[in-house]
């Protein structure tokens, strides 16, 4: 006979959370070994246990009186902005859509320029405010969502869509927050040595690795989005990349 | 058992009868829920008071193509509990470290509104419970207690379904560990009976 059953597996048995393969091949032992039978019962009679205590501690536990529907009518009644609130709650999602999709539409705008800076001589440019301005745009849909707190379920409807949108558009802001670090590099190396061409060619290399970090984060951020869609900690991932991008960009604009 | 759904229409329809049902219904398990997960009477009536409010007022918020009203009440529920949890620990950290003694621990506003009836519960099952991490609490109180599937679970605690299997199994071992000595005593006094 094969080996005994493992803790691990006959938990998992219990929870139900094993594939239906490992429980045939579970099951084919259970009906050979008396041994594992006699745990798995263990362990279902210890689940039964918690499971009735927790039931029983439960029931014997009530609030007070003064938890009542009059402690918070104040509260729910007195909420003159409840129409208010019912509205933004409805146009939400489209808002969210159509500030993405203008973002997006904004940053293509930049797109050509960008790739062009990015293979040209490194000299110090400031930032395009459109591309800032997108990013401003991506973060309204984006804080909205983590503060709407959004379900696993919705991976496949407009918050998917809209991910998408957001990521691409982060994406395309990426090149030119790459190109504006590659030319305040080698502006640094240039005000540092005090030599153009070493700070050229140095801007020129710097593009190989700053290529892999854009590389990088638009690959992992997809893999991660499409993992995690729809949870709240995927927005807060694309809330980190746009604040990143918008910093630099303003830092470009001011300088 | 009431039609909810029918409940929250009326409610988002502006009757307040309605909003007043739907409280009475939900109040106690609200309230369950957040002493299971707080282990503290008084601030398990807090949390769960705040999360019946918060779903009432924000009514519109709720999708029942999402998930079910109890569903999304719980997840409200976790959310206040859990905030409620950091603050009482920063609230121990930083003042019994900083000021020394058991002061800091204390309520400063003790309200008398506050008392609920019962003594606080303490069989073995409920201290093991009691002394998980949070999120083990959480996830045992959720399949064990309120009977969630491990999707609705995955969409309440906010993380990836099998992040949600997994710490059910955990919090089962680590429960287990502890109960399973008594549980041993316990049938060798039945076999020597
Ligand atoms: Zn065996």
């Amino acid at each position: 006979m094969n080996s005994h059953l493992t803790d691990e597996e006959l938990i998992g048995n219990i929870h139900r959370t094993l594939t239906d393969a490992q429980r045939e091949v579970m099951d084919r032992h259970l009906t050979a070994c008396p041994q594992c039978r006699a745990r798995l019962s263990d362990h279902e009679a210890m689940q039964q246990r918690i499971r009735h205590s927790l039931l029983a501690d439960m029931r014997g536990v009530q609030p007070s009186p003064a938890m009542s529907f009059a402690a918070i009518t104040p509260r729910v009644k007195g909420d003159k902005y409840r129409t208010f609130r019912q509205l933004s709650g409805q146009l939400f999602p489209i808002t969210a859509a159509s500030a993405a999709l203008i973002g997006l539409a904004i940053a293509l705008v930049d797109l050509p320029e960008s790739v062009i800076r990015l293979f040209a001589k490194p000299e110090p440019a400031s930032a395009s405010s459109l591309s800032a301005l997108a990013c401003v745009l991506f973060s309204v849909a984006t804080v909205g969502n983590y503060h709407e707190r959004r379900f696993n379920q919705l991976r496949s409807s407009l918050y998917g869509l809209l991910a998408f949108i957001i990521w691409l558009g982060t994406a395309v802001v990426g090149l030119q927050v790459i190109a504006i670090v590659r030319e305040a590099l080698s502006w640094l190396v240039f005000l540092v040595s005090g030599k153009l061409q070493l700070a050229f060619a140095l801007g020129n290399w710097a593009l190989i690795p700053l290529g892999l970090v854009w590389i990088a984060v638009v690959i992992g951020g997809a893999e991660y989005q499409y993992r995690r869609g729809g949870q709240r900690i995927s927005w807060k991932l694309f809330a980190w990349i746009i604040a990143v991008e918008l910093f630099i960009l303003i830092f470009a604009l001011l300088a | 058992m009431p039609d909810i759904d029918a409940l929250v229409q009326r409610w988002r329809d502006g009757d307040e009868r309605a909003a007043e049902i739907l409280y009475n219904h939900f109040r106690d398990s609200t309230f369950r829920l957040a002493y299971g997960l707080l282990g503290d009477l008084n601030d398990a009536e807090e949390a769960a008071q705040d999360a019946l409010a918060y779903a009432l007022v924000n009514i519109h918020r709720y999708d029942r193509r999402r998930a079910s009203f109890s569903t999304w009440l719980h997840t409200i529920t976790v959310c206040r509990c859990r905030d409620r949890y950091r603050r009482n620990r920063l609230k121990k950290f930083s003042l019994t470290a900083w000021i020394g003694g058991d002061e800091g621990l204390s309520d400063p506003h003790p309200g008398p509104e506050h008392h609920a009836i019962h003594a606080e519960t303490s069989s073995q099952v409920w201290e093991a419970v009691q002394g998980l991490s949070l999120p083990l609490r959480e996830a045992i109180l959720l399949r064990y207690w309120s009977g969630h599937t491990f999707r609705e679970m995955a969409d309440i605690l906010d993380c990836p379904v099998p992040t949600a299997q997994s710490r059910v199994r955990l919090a089962y071992q680590r429960l287990r560990a502890t109960l399973a000595p008594t549980e041993l005593v316990h049938l060798e006094e039945e076999e020597s009976r």
